[in-house]
């Protein structure tokens, strides 16, 4: 497989224990990696250990077969990065902040309004960026990153201070860019949701570590939908599902949860019927992003 | 990709870019002007002219660009040094743009040295319009008091070896006040730098240590003792060269945090 992104037992320590820790990162290339963690995980860090901004003390990166370490320059050429907020000169207009990105990159000044197209700053390109709101400066932080169409783009945060429909245009450029430009994205974000929606390949952060890497159909696999049953009386109904080695747990009122059945719909079904239960609703639920996350970070949490 | 190639055709047209709808191209014109002016009207206000410059000419001549070089070199100067490296840093300061700017395919010295490059653009600038403004303001003197004796041909080598080596002498002073710019995000710390250094210079420029004192060194340019001028010239074109390198070298190790 070719990887974007690759990372060999990356470490970086900060004081009082933060930071990241001994990180395999294996990014595939054309895919849309989401990156996630809560604040303070160390996808930052990541990000710029990614991008050579910080040292490690261990450990190696490799971006698109590029060693970072002792060919910087050729594997950085093939990035563009947006790291937390966009970095902008407020004073100059929207296409000046972009000249200043070509000319650093050496790419002629066409690549300026092709990008602001993309991101549709096109009217505001003279405007300074002083006067952007929150989401155009954004948009603008991703137009710097895509300037010279790099295979490789690491954000983080992009959708931060979109409005929901700014939020859904870049999560609609996102796409585009991975299936019709075959970009690679490695996207940061503390919004489940959000890379629920666009991601391809999951990397979940806590403290420092690596608690899940792959395809999102190999994380579901690990998380098979529950079935969820409604039933009159949720005591007794708990109790023949446990007695039929069920794994099922109360929801809520009225409402139970067996989780992985082994058993099919409808025999489920037939055992709470002939046991004299009256059953309204039987429903497969999917997990989602945010529990399939808050259970493989359990751990941590309880120890927080 | 070398240092000198990446600098010349990609950090220092960006850096010019940068420069547009700041006040720093401003400073570098008006800073030599104000001096200028200022000692321009301390002489033709007074109702009494010193004597002076109302005798020979070349005395008369002497004494204005002393005085202008006195004030340039003693004030305006390390003080036009501090604002415009702390400006040129506050550039990236302000916006966090060192990590847009160190994850770029180019040298990372590349952008330090293109910082120093402009800063020391700006300064020969400035130094460029005071030479031009020496003579001119003479003959206005002259011009607008005829008893003034600032007319005729000026001391063009007096004019010519200040020009140079006011420059050259303040090269140790423009790599601090560049380093400490670059080094602490606080505006405020490379102001007060130059501030004290600035006033501290006027303390010990008389002493035998204003020869080494950074700050102080381009006043050293007036003393009349053979050799001092000289001296300070190269103290300061090594300084810069020396500590320039150390100074890119650290600042291209320095992790962003």
């Amino acid at each position: 497989m070719d990887w974007a992104i690759r990372s060999h037992q990356l470490n970086r320590r900060f004081d009082g224990g933060k930071g990241v820790h001994g990180l395999d990162l294996e990014v595939p290339a054309g895919q849309v990696y989401g990156f996630l963690g809560r604040n303070g995980a160390g996808k930052t860090t990541t990000i710029r250990l990614l991008l050579g901004l910080l040292r490690a003390d261990e450990g190696t990166v490799t971006l698109l077969g590029k060693p970072l370490d002792w060919r910087r320059r050729e594997a950085l050429a093939q990035v563009g990065a947006m790291v937390e907020a966009p970095s902008l000169y407020a004073h100059l207009s929207g296409h000046q902040n972009l000249a200043i990105a070509c000319r650093l990159r050496g790419l002629p000044y066409t690549e300026i309004e092709r990008t602001l197209q993309q991101v549709e700053l096109s009217d505001d390109a003279q405007r300074r960026v002083g006067t952007y709101s929150l989401g155009m400066r954004q948009r603008l932080g991703v137009a710097l990153a895509l300037l010279g169409q790099p295979p490789l783009l690491i954000l983080d945060e992009p959708t931060n201070g979109l409005d929901p429909s700014g939020v859904i245009a870049m999560r609609d450029l996102l796409r585009r860019l991975s299936s019709e430009h075959g970009f690679t994205i490695f996207l940061c974000s503390h919004l489940l949701s959000e890379v629920e929606q666009v991601a391809t390949q999951l990397g979940m952060l806590e403290a420092g570590r690596l608690r899940f890497q792959g395809s999102i159909e190999t994380l579901r696999a690990q998380f098979p939908d529950a079935l969820r049953v409604r039933v009159d009386d949720t005591v007794t109904a708990l109790a023949v599902m446990r007695g039929a080695g069920q794994q099922a747990q109360l929801i809520d009122e009225g409402c139970l949860e067996i989780a992985a059945p082994s058993l099919p719909d409808h025999a489920i079904n037939r055992l709470l019927v002939e046991a004299g239960h009256a059953v309204s609703a039987v429903g497969r639920h999917r997990h989602s992003l945010e529990d399939m996350f808050l259970s493989l970070t359990a751990d941590t949490q309880e120890a927080a | 990709m070398n240092l000198i190639r990446a600098t010349l055709t990609r950090t220092l047209p960006a850096e010019y870019i940068k420069l547009r709808h700041t006040l720093t191209l401003w400073l570098a014109l008006l800073a030599p002007l104000m001096v200028v002016t200022l000692c321009v009207l301390a002489i033709v206000m007074r109702q009494k002219l010193p004597a002076a410059v109302t005798g020979a000419a070349s005395e008369a001549w002497q004494r204005h660009l002393m005085g202008i070089t006195y004030l340039w070199t003693g004030m305006m100067l390390p003080l036009m040094i501090a604002l415009q490296a702390a400006w040129l840093a506050a550039l990236e300061h302000n916006g966090a743009q060192w990590k847009q700017l160190l994850a770029q395919p180019v040298p990372r010295s590349a952008h330090y040295l293109a910082k120093l490059l402009v800063l020391l653009g700006l300064l020969l600038l400035s130094q460029l319009i005071l030479v031009l403004l020496m003579p001119l303001s003479g003959w206005l003197m002259a011009w607008l008091r005829p008893a003034i004796t600032t007319h005729g041909a000026p001391p063009w080598r007096f004019i010519a070896r200040i020009g140079v080596q006011s420059l050259l002498a303040c090269g140790l002073m423009v790599v601090i006040q560049f380093w400490a710019a670059l080094r602490w995000r606080s505006f405020t710390a490379a102001i007060g730098l130059g501030m004290a250094g600035t006033v501290a210079s006027f303390l010990i420029m008389q002493s035998k240590y204003g020869l080494w004192f950074p700050w102080s060194m381009p006043t050293q340019v007036l003393v009349n003792r053979p050799g001092i001028a000289a001296q300070v010239s190269w103290l300061g074109a090594g300084g810069l060269l020396v500590l320039g390198t150390l100074a890119l070298m650290q600042l291209a190790r320095r992790e962003i945090d």
